[in-house]
């Protein structure tokens, strides 16, 4: 595979990654915290309730989260939890954090679609 | 003229393939998410209409030219994203979902010998692919 090839396959697995990590992200599972919520803001998207946006505010960090996880936390609430950890706790009372259908459902498409570009990469030239 | 009739079908079919394969699997794995098919086949559809201007003008195959459309088109959703689509947020989600629409374009055309006929292709396909993501973004 020649170099111009390659590098649209690579920016195409960069992206592809980039949208597990960050549909996984907003779960909080690899997220450290040990701040109170200043605010849990909803901003409204196309499709609302489906697509709307929760934005965390926690110390000085706004993180977009996943909207269920949005519902149980509330302003003045005391975060506390290790990154990569399941366990998040809401002002000393335990959840345990859970990924998103966004998450699950990158987890499928990405890869195939990884493959579709590199199998259209790979499909025979039209000859001259 | 046959083998170069066939050829266009069959690459036709190979791109359309693969496009409606990809929405396919975006419409099934995220169910309840049916604008990112649309940032998706948006993404694709404009790179292709982008694409269509360089197959005119030159007669290699694309390669480094396709690269250098597929970073303008990048750039030019990252602006749409941040300014007209911008309704609650800019969302990386969407962007690197429009962008991976943007790669399966450039990855269907980049190793083709450019001519009028697959620059007219490449613009009937990329019409209808923006009219899909049109529609799975606002249905």
């Amino acid at each position: 595979m020649r170099l111009p090839s390659l590098i649209v396959l690579a920016v195409a697995a960069a992206l592809a990654i980039a949208n597990v990590y960050t549909t996984l992200h907003r779960s909080l599972i690899p997220v450290s915290l040990n701040d109170r919520i200043g605010k849990v803001e909803v901003r409204l998207e196309k499709h609302i309730g489906i697509d709307d946006v929760s934005l965390l505010h926690a110390g000085d960090r706004v993180i977009h989260i996943d909207n269920k996880l949005a519902k149980k936390l509330d302003k003045g609430d005391w975060l506390r939890k290790g990154r990569w950890s399941r366990k998040l706790e809401v002002s000393g009372k335990k959840i345990t954090l859970g990924t998103s259908s966004d998450f699950k459902g990158m987890l499928v498409a990405m890869p195939i679609i990884l493959a579709l570009v590199l199998m259209a990469l790979y499909f025979p030239r039209r000859s001259a | 003229m046959r083998t170069d009739r066939f050829s266009t079908a069959y690459m036709t079919l190979v791109w359309a393939g693969s496009f409606m394969a990809s929405v396919a699997v975006l419409r099934l794995a995220l169910s309840d998410r049916s604008d990112y098919a649309g940032h998706f086949a948006a993404g694709f559809g404009a790179t292709l209409l982008l694409l269509a201007v360089p197959l005119i003008l030159t007669r290699k195959p694309l390669g480094w030219i396709a690269v250098g459309v597929l970073f303008t088109a990048i750039a030019l959703g990252a602006m749409a994203e941040q300014t007209a689509f911008r309704l609650a947020i800019f969302d990386p989600v969407d962007f690197a979902t429009q962008s991976l629409g943007a790669c399966l374009a450039c990855a269907c055309v980049m190793r083709q010998k450019p001519s009028i006929h697959l620059a007219i292709l490449v613009v009937i396909i990329g019409f209808i692919t923006l009219g899909v993501g049109s529609h799975y973004a606002f249905a």
